[in-house]
């Protein structure tokens, strides 16, 4: 179908085009900006909840105390380990998984049974307890592996090798048939002919898929890690956030927690936990839409 | 043939399940028959404060608030003034087995007891408790507190009448070990604007009808004179608040409708014993309904916040000085208050034991001061360490600085205080001031731990006349820590004190055991509708319904057992 570039329709275009970049700022903004002025903001300020658009008694006192903040740092870096390793793990084993999964069953046998194999993996699991116990047994208790390796880690590759498969399917058969013809094999063809150059949007896409999934996970660093010194750093922020019952409280909890409770130092630990996401985000996202569609419609 | 193999695998994963199950349990019965002798092999004559000949190990689960940052010199929760204490005096090393934050300490607690990876030794709350208990996974501790609670211990717990010990006593047993904590703060007072009363000259509301009254005046006549329409009559509680203190959790809930409910004679959440004598559940009385109703009536003339249930935090209308009243326990000071007073410092709270029931008598009711336990591992080798520990921790609180660690790095702590301590450092603080006693008078009283700093520096922060509370006649900044805790025992306490409270129990504090699987949805069958009823969503008949749901989800079944535990 053509498209007719009369003036009349660009301008819709435009208009179109201004109306959803507003409403999508309109509901991304506000929560990043409000953390942003608490961050900036007096201790008072922000226990009475009169912080709304700009920061109420401007100051860097929050940053100030962050960088003195140990832990925050530590956690940072068991994120960051978690991220790469659990990522490069997905960009190693999806592919790998994926290209002999793309196959029909005449091409590969045991295609079918490894599939159910993945898709019941998916929808059934044993529940924390057992995963807690497995995870005890292995001894991977406070290590980052815990992390990378099970619960929805596992489950992100699933679906990530799920998207892969169809991605690879729907690429040119007679490509790959031209590079056998050729003397091409099966690893030839998956690292010089599938990645990177044909790949790249999917890669982006189950990766993009992978890290944000590691950055934000948190319960997972709750239940395997027995010290606050091996949590990632949302599990960290978690912590912080997340309010206590009084009732439960006893005396010297409550009486603590007056001088303790630090809004303007939780905004600005979220924030500065954001922007690790923030700063990727741009780069991955252009192939993003690309890596999901491409795979989605089957000719 | 896909779904044949599926049904295969199901199948395969069924009877691993089923298999590993079996191991497990098998297991866990060994484990219990080889150890039931670990009480045998300390051969030591028993003594409460006596050091281990060789360095024995502890691994606990301790709670950690991350927000803590008391810690001073390298000290970690691991190594500081607590833990060497207890490695120099009795000759334990701590380890932990976890630590968690306390928004996540039961959950890791939770996780230990179902996969039967208990730490040596915790501290845990009743409902885990009993879980323990019927599990059979802690030890009994019967001789170990007879034998070895110091004398400073036993007789805090008999100062509450045997309700402590009760708690922990299982079949005869006792399973573990109780703290006791001051009683004031499952009594929720009226705090109230006074400055703003002044200003409308109003007078405190003794009964129900003034206290709709006043909260009208607060809502409709503006009474901060911003000219704005903007101010709460009573506040309402936030997300993490309950519109009652329950008989689970029976204290320190805030911004609640304590107050309202108790002078209607309305105690739900609570176990009462009903007109022929029996237990009944408080919640479906008809006291409750019509209590209800007037929070509803209330709710809908706009008297109460109309954001309640929906706020974070219902103290930020406090500090910014929107809310005219509202009900919390004494030490409000330690909550919202002081920052009420950075922001507001005219911002004259004062605290009643109001509103008064029918005859004119204050019927609040009252908490267990009992809430948290220590347990210990069942076949752990020296179960009579943990009590040591807290022996320990009574004997020697006063010899530690709580500005290089606060206390809550003590391990296995739990809070020991006579259940009248901040009744008695009101009084104290009152003679003081009127110079009928000196502060050298109150220096020989060791359970009340904070009663010297108290008096001693009670004329640094209170201005004459010292027999008026107002705001006006305090200097917060001269010693804020300090103006905190006298400002909660004078102006939060002084209700207790000086009321003759007609004050009522619930018959138990603990779960019974349908309770167990039942509990979770009747409570959430109940606040929903109550919430619902009160914000207008539905009917006030509505509450006849619940009665008839509650009774039949399992409200019967649990009425019995409750009956069975209190003959």
């Amino acid at each position: 179908m053509m498209r007719s570039k009369s003036l009349s329709s660009k301008m819709a275009d435009v208009i179109l085009i201004t109306i959803l970049v507003l409403i999508a700022i309109t509901c991304i903004l506000p929560p990043l900006w409000y953390t942003l002025s608490l961050s900036f903001s007096s201790k008072t300020a922000a226990a009475a909840g009169a912080v709304a658009l700009w920061p109420i008694d401007f100051n860097f006192d929050s940053y100030k105390q962050l960088l003195q903040d140990s832990q925050f740092f530590k956690s940072f870096w068991i994120s960051i380990q978690r991220v790469v390793l659990g990522a490069g793990l997905n960009f190693i084993i999806v592919p790998l998984m994926a290209y002999p999964l793309s196959k029909t069953v005449k091409d590969f046998k045991g295609r079918n049974v490894l599939m159910w194999t993945l898709i019941f993996t998916m929808l059934f699991n044993g529940g924390l307890i057992p995963l807690y116990l497995t995870i005890q047994s292995y001894n991977l208790m406070n290590s980052v592996w815990a992390l990378v390796l099970v619960g929805g880690g596992a489950q992100t590759i699933v679906f990530n090798i799920i998207l892969t498969i169809n991605f690879f399917r729907n690429l040119p058969q007679s490509l790959e048939e031209a590079a056998l013809v050729d003397g091409a094999g099966p690893w030839y063809i998956l690292f010089k002919l599938f990645i990177p150059p044909l790949s790249i949007p999917v890669l982006a896409t189950v990766s993009l898929f992978s890290i944000v999934y590691h950055w934000n996970e948190f319960l997972y660093g709750l239940i395997f890690m027995t010290r606050e010194e091996f949590y990632p750093l949302q599990t960290y922020i978690q912590q912080l956030v997340v309010s206590v019952d009084p009732s439960t409280m006893t005396e010297d909890q409550y009486k603590r927690m007056s001088e303790l409770s630090n809004r303007t130092l939780d905004a600005a630990k979220i924030f500065i936990a954001m922007i690790p996401i923030l700063v990727v985000y741009p780069f991955l996202q252009r192939y993003f839409i690309h890596g999901i569609t491409l795979g989605s419609v089957k000719e | 043939m896909f779904k044949k193999l599926l049904f295969l695998l199901l199948m395969v994963f069924v009877l691993v399940a089923c298999s590993n199950d079996d191991t497990a349990s098998e297991e866990a019965a060994e484990g219990d028959t080889e150890n039931d002798t670990g009480e045998e092999t300390s051969s030591e004559p028993a003594d409460p404060f006596g050091a281990y000949d060789e360095t024995i190990k502890i691994a606990i689960g301790q709670e950690v608030d991350p927000s803590d940052t008391s810690l001073q010199d390298g000290d970690t929760p691991l190594d500081n003034q607590y833990t060497r204490h207890v490695k120099e005096n009795l000759n334990i090393e701590v380890e932990h087995a976890f630590t968690a934050s306390p928004s996540n300490y039961d959950q890791k607690v939770s996780l230990a007891i179902a996969s039967n990876d208990l730490p040596d030794a915790m501290v845990v709350g009743p409902v885990e408790l009993r879980q323990l208990v019927e599990a059979d996974q802690i030890a009994d501790l019967t001789d170990i507190y007879e034998n070895y609670a110091s004398p400073a211990i036993k007789e805090i717990i008999d100062s509450t009448d045997g309700i402590a010990i009760e708690n922990v006593t299982f079949d005869g047993k006792i399973m573990a070990l109780p703290n006791s904590q001051a009683s004031a703060d499952g009594v929720h007072n009226l705090w109230i604007r006074k400055d703003w009363l002044d200003k409308l000259g109003l007078e405190p509301p003794k009964t129900l009808e003034d206290f709709k009254e006043v909260a009208r005046a607060f809502v409709e006549e503006d009474p901060d004179g911003n000219g704005q329409d903007d101010t709460i009559g009573l506040a309402g509680p936030d997300t993490s608040n309950k519109l009652y203190a329950n008989f689970l959790e029976s204290t320190n809930n805030l911004y609640g409708f304590d107050g309202i409910f108790s002078a209607l004679h309305a105690y739900p959440g609570y176990w009462l014993e009903g007109d022929d004598g029996q237990p009944v559940y408080g919640s479906i009385l008809p006291e409750t309904k019509e209590a209800l109703a007037v929070l509803r009536d209330m709710y809908s003339e706009g008297l109460i916040d109309p954001e309640m249930g929906v706020r974070e935090d219902s103290g930020e209308s406090i500090i910014s000085g929107n809310t005219g009243m509202f009900f919390g326990p004494f030490w409000m000071p330690y909550g919202p208050l002081t920052d009420a007073i950075k922001e507001n410092p005219e911002a004259n709270w004062q605290s009643y034991a109001l509103p008064l029931d029918e005859n004119g008598d204050y019927t609040p009711h009252l908490s267990t001061t009992t809430t948290q336990y220590v347990v210990v591992r069942k076949d752990y080798e020296h179960p009579e360490a943990p009590m040591k520990m807290l022996n320990n921790l009574l004997a020697n609180e006063s010899v530690f600085d709580p500005s290089i660690g606060g206390p809550g790095y003590y391990p296995l702590r739990l809070v020991y205080a006579p259940a009248d301590e901040m009744e008695v450092t009101t009084i104290a603080l009152r003679d003081v001031l009127a110079g009928t006693k000196e502060p050298e008078d109150f220096y020989d009283m060791p359970a009340y731990k904070l009663l010297k700093s108290d008096v001693d520096t009670i004329h640094e922060i209170k201005l004459e006349p010292y027999d008026n509370t107002d705001i006006q006649y305090w200097d917060p900044n001269a010693n804020l820590g300090q103006w905190t805790r006298a400002y909660s025992a004078l102006v939060g306490t002084a209700p207790l004190v000086d009321t003759d409270i007609k004050g009522v129990n619930s018959l138990i504090y603990s779960q019974t055991k349908t309770m167990e699987d039942r509990w979770v949805n009747l409570k959430k069958l109940e606040d929903e509708t109550f919430l619902k009823i009160i914000m207008g969503t539905e009917s006030l008949d509505t509450f006849d319904q619940f009665v008839e749901d509650w009774k039949n989800q399992g409200g019967d079944q649990i009425t019995e057992e409750v009956t069975e535990v209190v003959d």
